[in-house]
């Protein structure tokens, strides 16, 4: 049915923030992913079901969702992304879960927690903006749906 | 259940120029906060080297304190600890760092070196090997001592995997490790790697077989989950896969380790700090209850007061470190330690019964197989057996322990004389101050021990106090000490001390004449009533032949409680038995009984006991209760 798979992207150390991530970004990057490692069929297949659900630029957080037929083959096609554009990334699974509302529960926990140390980070420098464009992605997702 | 992660390329420490040396350290530390915050408990730096080793080899990868990676990533505890939460490791424990050391083999020659008499060697946690054609593929699989088998999978192979010797590796306990970073890195080279290893998985099943990244740079390093789907595709199921980065490098870690730090992998050596003597109360082995299978000592961050202080935990500090036998035995002169030299030193070091005195923790069998002594025409005067200055060690022995006499320090062994064709030499069993007490924490020290005990051909007395974790008498000539084996006993619990240890003997100054006194440290005594039900289940658990278990229960003349089983040596030449020492002082009403479970190499000699001729009136066989069963 529906696999989401929640991802914490851009871990790498070099850079800050030179890239903004958005779902077509991700989303790209992870199709030429599955292209180059499982080719034509692969990808094929994998993109009935794939999507990119949300995506958190500040706390680099995103949910994407794969059919349970082939969550590994995308799994690990994400994990093999090197770099989206010419930002080096690293991809990293949180959580695993076989239904949007237990996405959405361990998304919003980690999305809480990644922005403590977002806020830790980044200290003076935090903006009202990004309160409160950190509260239209806690929104976005709650209303988040199959 | 950690994450290890135990292939952090390491590079070398001659750099080109200073430039790539900072770059370097840069780079390996950012890959260090990196495994740690995807949840890793543990690392290891990786040093290549290849063809002959030689003395700069040795271990010079100076591990990472929790100060300087502080500096890099202020906010690195918060986001530490997010990742272990959800990967359900524990926030608290510590992140180890180890040393590995791999080596490329050509010839021959190469994989010879790789036995466990290489100095070089020991001065790394873990050593791998990395084959480069067929015969050193084969000899690594049979005979090399090494830890870890590593193949190059990214180009086609030089050589052949075969099922016989992927097996006979399984069986002596090597592990196979598959690096992932070049998956990443380069996709051409996936396709050899994925290929090649997806072989080895079929053939083993995911069984000893390890995954690591040798991650060139912080980009290539994957969390364990994403490691873990890596091995799922390759063949594994998933649970096999994450085992493969967790169950596995454990079990390898702890193995490594303990061929390290312990001695012929039973006994391992510490030196007590001469802190401990005040704290009189704390019973000694409360520390060793604590005793950490995969802690190599130094090296391991406590994550704990990272957000509190952002300094450097000084916990580590607390970690004893094991003395290294090789460096002890180096320093010792060739004929053994002239007592009188001890003697003088010893004053000092006397203390009282309380005191913790260096102790064999090592779990390790203690061969004792120990020089003797110089006999000299001390004062000490207990029945000793006549040393001789070139004892005629057991043949595996290789590293006798000796006593350090006069440094509190040290770990004091009994050495006790070879036959020697010298008659007249009186032995002076070591150490006045013996007391050895081993560390419990490891079962099999207790079962394992295999001690062997150079067995004079004695014209003189007989017995001798000592404390010896495990003797293995040796009959005259060399007859091959047998080993115990140490894997026989279970490691479960802490407790299981070798009675030996528990009993601490203070002999005292030579000067006091031909009385040593023997002074059960009370602590001992009381350990030793609890070891003695512990040791007499595990002794059972030892296997006949090989083990040997020396408990040693005092009894003194107020103290019942603690049986020694005492035997005295033998002076016939040519009987190998298993004996039990037993170490009595002419004089003494209090015996230290030293009970050693036969050896049954000779098993003939089982019922050596009944021959156990001993000078002393006060010899005596206590009672069995205790003696395993062989």
């Amino acid at each position: 049915m529906v696999m989401e798979v929640l991802l914490d992207p851009n871990k790498e150390m070099s850079g800050d923030d030179s890239i903004v991530i958005t779902q077509f970004n991700i989303s790209k990057a992870i199709k030429d992913s599955i292209l180059v490692n499982f080719g034509e069929c692969g990808l094929a297949s994998s993109l009935r079901s794939f999507q990119v659900k949300y995506v958190n630029s500040i706390t680099k957080l995103c949910i994407i969702r794969a059919s349970r037929d082939e969550y590994k083959k995308i799994w690990y096609s994400i994990s093999m992304v090197r770099s989206i554009g010419n930002c080096l990334v690293l991809f990293n699974l949180l959580d695993l879960s076989g239904s949007i509302k237990a996405c959405k529960t361990a998304a919003l926990k980690c999305d809480e927690l990644k922005f403590e140390q977002y806020k830790l980070m980044v200290g003076a420098r935090l903006s009202v903006d990004v309160i409160r464009h950190m509260q239209n992605c806690i929104e976005k997702i709650k209303i988040l749906e199959h | 259940m950690g994450f290890f992660d135990l292939n952090i390329p390491y590079t070398d420490s001659t750099p080109l120029s200073k430039a790539n040396s900072t770059v370097a350290k840069s780079t390996r530390i950012k890959i260090v906060i990196k495994a740690m915050e995807l949840g890793y408990t543990g690392i290891a730096y990786n040093r290549t080297i290849r063809g002959v080793m030689s003395d700069r080899d040795r271990c010079s990868i100076p591990l990472l304190g929790l100060s300087s990676l502080l500096d890099v990533a202020p906010f690195l505890s918060s986001s530490v600890n997010f990742h272990r939460d959800l990967l359900g490791v524990p926030r608290s424990s510590p992140f180890r760092q180890y040393t590995r050391l791999t080596v490329c083999i050509d010839t021959a020659s190469q994989s010879q070196a790789l036995n466990s008499g290489n100095p070089i060697l020991k001065t790394y946690d873990i050593v791998a090997v990395r084959p480069l054609n067929q015969n050193a593929f084969d000899h690594a699989c049979e005979k090399a001592e090494v830890d870890i088998i590593s193949i190059d999978f990214s180009d086609k192979l030089p050589f052949r995997l075969k099922l016989p010797m992927v097996k006979a590796a399984i069986k002596r306990g090597i592990y196979f490790e598959i690096t992932y970073s070049d998956l990443i890195v380069d996709v051409h080279q996936r396709r050899q790697i994925i290929s090649n290893a997806k072989l080895l998985l079929d053939w083993t099943q995911g069984k000893n077989v390890i995954l690591s990244s040798a991650a060139p740079s912080v980009c290539e390093v994957r969390g364990p989950n994403d490691v873990a789907n890596l091995a799922s595709l390759l063949g594994l199921s998933m649970e096999r896969a994450k085992a493969a980065i967790s169950k596995n490098c454990r079990s390898l870690l702890t193995n490594a380790l303990r061929r390290k730090h312990f001695f012929k992998e039973v006994i391992r050596v510490e030196a007590v700090s001469s802190s401990r003597q005040s704290d009189s109360e704390i019973p000694l082995y409360a520390d060793w209850l604590k005793w950490d299978p995969i802690s190599s000592g130094e090296g391991d961050l406590l994550l704990d007061d990272m957000a509190k202080s952002f300094s450097a935990s000084t916990n580590a500090s607390k970690t004893v470190k094991a003395i290294d036998f090789d460096s002890i035995i180096d320093k010792m002169p060739s004929h053994g330690f002239q007592i009188k030299d001890l003697i003088s030193g010893s004053e000092a070091s006397f203390q009282p019964q309380t005191e913790v005195k260096s102790f064999l923790s090592t779990p390790q069998p203690i061969e004792l197989s120990v020089r003797t002594n110089q006999a000299s025409e001390n004062s000490i005067r207990h029945d000793l057996f006549p040393e001789t200055d070139d004892a005629t060690l057991d043949n595996t022995c290789s590293e006798p322990l000796t006593s350090a006499f006069g440094d509190p320090q040290k770990l004091y062994l009994a050495s006790y004389a070879t036959k020697t064709s010298t008659g007249s030499e009186e032995v002076v069993t070591d150490t006045v101050m013996t007391e050895i007490e081993s560390e419990t924490c490891n079962a099999s020290v207790a079962a394992s021990g295999s001690v062997e005990a150079e067995n004079q051909g004695l014209q003189s007395k007989k017995c001798y106090e000592q404390n010896f974790v495990l003797l293995n008498e040796n009959v005259n000539d060399g007859l091959n000490a047998v080993m115990l084996n140490e894997e026989v006993i279970s490691h479960q619990t802490s407790a299981m001390d070798i009675e030996l240890e528990a009993a601490a003997l203070e002999i005292s100054p030579p000067s006091e004449s031909s009385v040593e006194t023997i002074k059960v440290d009370d602590i001992a005594v009381d350990m030793d009533k609890e070891r003695q039900e512990t040791t007499a289940s595990s002794l059972n658990n030892m296997s006949s032949l090989e083990n040997i278990s020396e408990r040693m229960s005092l009894r003194t003349s107020e103290d019942d409680a603690v049986i020694v089983d005492q035997i005295s040596r033998q002076q016939s030449d040519d009987e190998m038995r298993v004996k039990d020492d037993s170490l009595v002082p002419n004089h003494e009403n209090q015996v230290l009984l030293m009970e050693e479970p036969k050896l049954a190499e000779a098993d003939s000699s089982m019922n050596d006991l009944g021959s156990v001729r001993s000078n002393e009136p006060c010899m005596k066989l206590s009672s069995r209760k205790n003696q395993p069963q062989y």
